[in-house]
């Protein structure tokens, strides 16, 4: 049976009653709230908890991360980006989390094969594409179901070099317009590194049938706090629409790769 | 010694990065490649690749390197059995999927994971290393600890990009292309939404593009810590940019490695780099976190470039029978530089048509002429503007 996963966006958990998935402070990035090991060890022992690792890992990152890994116990999975941690974490513990990058059937196998039998599949495919993967393959499929999709991360500081140059002072998180086509983006900077976001929430709420058999993530990060009690009382509606302004952009249109298509 | 690696979109450009110094190529075929817009080359072309660099004894890989969706998956062995069959030197991969594909077919070339994949660390070099791969293109994010870091710690052969543009983001891990212009950035149809301009707040010209990378003083420390390949980017580059920028750091190559590179030749070759360039360029990654100094500010600063003057097709008792691509006259200072060779200057004092009149000027794209030249050329040296 599929289970409801939550990334929480305030460090009081009461409300989260499903699954929480809470993302590793330092090696985390583009959430509201980061968990110490010792936040996380408190909160895993009196409920289920899952942790994310959502960072690219440069040399010093992976070092260290192999010591903090060796204090968290008691935790579900980890989610986690970077291939290096593989050989780090037991796998059965393990979910992939390649954003963009895992995308089809046959590489989900294939992990399947070495080891990896728990995957978030791409947050950009089709509800067609999506329904394809289920049936070819027997991996616990994991998918971002409600949030604010990811659509870039970068090592860069993006708003902050362009305060320097500019001698402004926008804030770290904000949201900035794309001229052509008018789209509204949140763009977060973090640390050295930022990432970019679909301003408008995303749900494929009135898939629920047909995602029936994925596990469902729900990231409340980025929400203010009128979306996530309406998203909390509701999220379990296909008719989630009927409470909040959502949109589901990916799962209905086919991106084509060549111009002219 | 270390491979100088071009991309080449076309045959021609192949040819010209091959004979200006390129030890391999890298290329896309129709389908499954990362610059779906290219010319990119068909099966006989492809095979056409082989043969000419293999002539040469050097390499060719292809990239198939999109991310597969599930209908992509469908003609993929055909298109892998295919370029066994063609002989190519290793297939350039980002998707899993591509992997289990060539090892279950048991197919002969080599497995090098794209950049896109952006691998940052050893201990995802290690994982590649499990699954058979030969080769890891590291993410252009690397700097000079990383890459050390993983050279020393890992057996298979690393590739460092060192010349080019850069995407914003870690590659791969950018959708923007999808989601604001419905072009799949991973499959090939990047849109390239990260040098559009945007509002923020108040402001209508925020930027987040990036100034291309160039890493023209890290050569010689490259070749220290034991990187197998030099990759310069550009698929969609043209040939002038190819042959130039491939033969400068095939001579810096060269230098290091026969001891005689001193800082003179490096300074003539970033301002060789520098006019050939439409854009501006910095170390990036490598030696620091990118700050303001690393990205554009102001909309696309690209120029175009007319310092290609003329491309030699022979030479004959002091004439040069060129083919012209940038006006040029009497009288004027050009200098003509091919492969292996260093540049050299003289003033024009004679161009001929056809019928074998004097003109003064060199002034039609592709006319066929005839140049008086004080000392002996090649066939596919070139002609350009000195560099000053």
């Amino acid at each position: 049976m599929n289970e409801y996963y939550m990334i929480p966006n305030s460090k009081e958990l009461n409300k989260f009653d499903s699954n929480i998935i809470l993302p590793l402070e330092n090696y985390s990035i583009g959430f509201d709230r980061y968990f110490c090991i010792r936040e996380i060890k408190d909160i895993a022992k009196t409920r289920e908890v899952s942790i994310i690792i959502n960072k690219m890992l440069h040399k010093k990152e992976i070092e260290e991360i192999k010591d903090a890994l060796k204090k968290l116990t008691k935790i579900k999975y980890i989610f986690i980006s970077d291939l290096g941690l593989i050989n780090y974490i037991n796998k059965d513990k393990i979910v992939l989390y390649q954003n963009h990058i895992i995308s089809n059937y046959d590489s989900i196998n294939y992990y399947k094969e070495i080891g990896i039998d728990k995957i978030v599949v791409s947050n950009e495919l089709t509800i067609e594409e999506l329904k394809q993967i289920k049936e070819k393959t027997t991996s616990q499929l994991f998918y971002f179901i409600t949030n604010h999709n990811e659509l870039m991360y970068s090592k860069r500081k993006l708003i902050s070099s362009y305060n320097y140059y500019k001698g402004k002072n926008h804030e770290q998180t904000n949201k900035i317009t794309e001229h052509v086509s008018k789209k509204e983006l949140l763009i977060k900077e973090e640390g050295n590194s930022t990432m970019i976001f679909d301003s408008n929430i995303f749900s494929a709420n009135e898939e629920l049938a047909s995602l029936k058999d994925f596990n469902y993530i729900i990231n409340f990060s980025n929400m203010n706090e009128e979306e996530t009690e309406i998203i909390l009382k509701h999220y379990k509606d296909e008719n989630l629409k009927d409470h909040i302004k959502i949109e589901n952009y990916f799962l209905h249109n086919k991106i084509g790769y060549k111009v002219g298509e | 010694m270390v491979e100088i690696l071009s991309p080449a979109g076309d045959l021609d450009r192949l040819k010209w990065a091959l004979t200006y110094g390129a030890d391999a190529v890298y290329i896309g075929g129709y389908d499954y490649s990362l610059r779906a817009n290219a010319n990119n080359f068909s099966l006989t072309e492809i095979k056409e690749a082989v043969d000419f660099a293999h002539n040469m004894n050097k390499k060719v890989y292809v990239t198939v390197n999109i991310i597969m969706h599930n209908e992509d998956l469908e003609k993929l062995d055909e298109y892998l059995k295919n370029l066994n069959e063609a002989g190519i030197d290793a297939y350039i991969v980002s998707d899993l999927a591509v992997i289990k594909r060539i090892k279950d077919l048991k197919l002969k070339p080599e497995i090098h994971i794209s950049t896109q994949e952006s691998t940052v660390n050893k201990e995802a070099v290690k994982f590649w290393e499990k699954l058979g791969v030969s080769r890891v293109v590291l993410g252009r994010e690397c700097s000079k600890e990383d890459i050390k870091d993983i050279k020393e710690n890992t057996k298979i052969e690393l590739e460092v990009f060192i010349h080019g543009a850069m995407c914003t983001s870690y590659s791969g891990r950018c959708v923007l292309s999808n989601y604001v212009t419905k072009r799949d950035s991973n499959r090939g149809g990047c849109s390239q939404v990260c040098r559009f301009s945007f509002d923020i707040d108040d402001s209508e010209d925020f930027q987040i593009c990036t100034k291309d990378l160039c890493m023209i003083d890290y050569i010689g420390e490259l070749i220290d810590i034991g990187v197998a390949s030099l990759k310069i980017e550009g698929r969609m580059r043209s040939l002038y940019y190819i042959a130039t920028v491939v033969n400068a750091y095939k001579q810096i190559v060269t230098k290091k490695i026969d001891g005689t590179l001193n800082q003179e030749t490096l300074e003539y070759y970033k301002k060789v780099l520098r006019k050939v360039s439409n854009r501006e360029n910095s170390v990036q990654f490598y030696d620091r976190e990118p700050g303001v100094n690393e990205q554009y500010y102001t909309g696309r600063q690209e120029v175009s470039n007319q310092d290609f003057l003329g491309i030699i097709i022979d030479y004959k008792e002091g004439y040069a029978t060129f083919e012209q691509r940038n006006n040029f006259k009497v009288g004027e200072t050009v200098e003509i530089f091919g492969p292996n060779k260093e540049a050299k200057k003289f003033i024009v004092e004679e161009i001929k048509n056809k019928d074998g009149e004097e003109v003064k000027v060199a002034a039609h794209p592709q006319e066929i002429l005839k140049l008086k030249v004080p000392f002996e050329v090649q066939k596919n040296d070139i002609i350009r503007i000195p560099i000053s």
